[in-house]
């Protein structure tokens, strides 16, 4: 019996050992791929190696949060309910990145095929499906099978990308037709500018009576998609019936 | 779960634009609302799958 606990004990140990090292890796590899990231992979690890991440069905998991002990935030495709989500780069939040961690962990430990090391894997197994110019899913809305990136998104990125100017002008505004423009200026000195129109006829039922705005709203758009490469058409500059 | 559009939303779907996506998050908020978590098909009037509905968000 002492024999049999001892040798529990033993195994016990030692598969907390793998655990732990191979916890470490991921986030080693997670730090290589997110070094922005670094304090929150940190945090991440803190919270795995805590106990406090537990991984549920259909690819969400449910992590403690750290300020208290009563709060729990839910991962789930891609996305965090944490205040810091909206502000990390790419959303990765540390209950994100240690949802993504534990995840991998437990695909390695559980594979019982020998194969090689796939060091191009994204060693955060949460991470949004790949989705057209690697835009984050978040910022996506496709209507009959395209996408069209959010306004929201561009100014996001462009935010991420060091913009640090954008100002819009009206050309001219009768009742049919808005006419705007555009400059949008970057951190290195770039410096982009793109024009729009809208009609009474071509923005949202609920935009008509002020149709002008959304002729701001789409050369904001059409510029932050020159700077950022980004060939998507927004969604703001949907037209009816487009 | 399969949910059919009534003759003027497919209509309107058909239409594109604006009206699409006006009736495209009118079902995804009625979804949410309903707090429904299985997959949704959605199809217009006449059969043809317009579109589906997984995770809260349109596939």
């Amino acid at each position: 019996m002492a024999t049999s606990t001892s040798l529990h004990s033993k195994g016990a140990t030692t598969a907390r050992s793998v655990w732990r090292e191979t916890v470490a890796e991921v986030a080693e590899r997670a730090t290589q791929m997110l070094p922005e990231c670094h304090g929150r992979i940190e945090a991440a690890v803190k919270m795995i190696l805590a106990g406090d991440v537990e991984l549920l069905p259909e690819g969400k998991a449910k992590v403690a949060s750290q300020s208290n002990g009563t709060t729990e935030y839910i991962v789930c495709n891609g996305t965090c309910e944490c205040k810091d989500f909206p502000k990390a780069p790419n959303g990765w939040c540390k209950h994100r990145i240690s949802a993504g961690i534990l995840k991998r962990v437990e695909e390695r430990l559980q594979s019982t095929v020998s194969s090689p090391r796939d060091d191009h894997a994204d060693p955060l197994s949460d991470a949004p499906v790949e989705s057209p110019h690697g835009i984050d899913p978040r910022f996506i809305t496709y209507l009959h099978g395209k996408p069209f990136i959010r306004y929201a998104g561009l100014l996001a990125m462009a935010h991420e990308r060091g913009l640090v100017s954008l100002e819009a002008t009206f050309i001219s505004v009768t009742d049919q037709l808005a006419l705007a423009t555009a400059t949008a200026v970057f951190s290195d000195g770039r410096r982009f500018t793109e024009c729009a129109d809208a009609t009474p006829t071509n923005v949202p039922p609920h935009i008509r009576p002020h149709f002008p705005r959304m002729a701001l709203t789409r050369c904001k758009a059409r510029v932050l998609r020159d700077a950022l490469n980004i060939g998507m058409v927004a969604m703001e500059e949907l037209g009816e019936g487009e | 779960m399969t949910i059919i559009l009534s003759p003027e939303e497919t209509a309107r779907w058909e239409e594109g634009g604006w009206l699409s996506l006006e009736i495209q998050e009118t079902v995804l908020e009625d979804i949410e609302r309903q707090h429904i978590t299985e997959p949704v098909v959605m199809t217009l009037a006449h059969g043809t799958v317009a579109f589906g509905v997984t995770g809260g968000e349109v596939r």
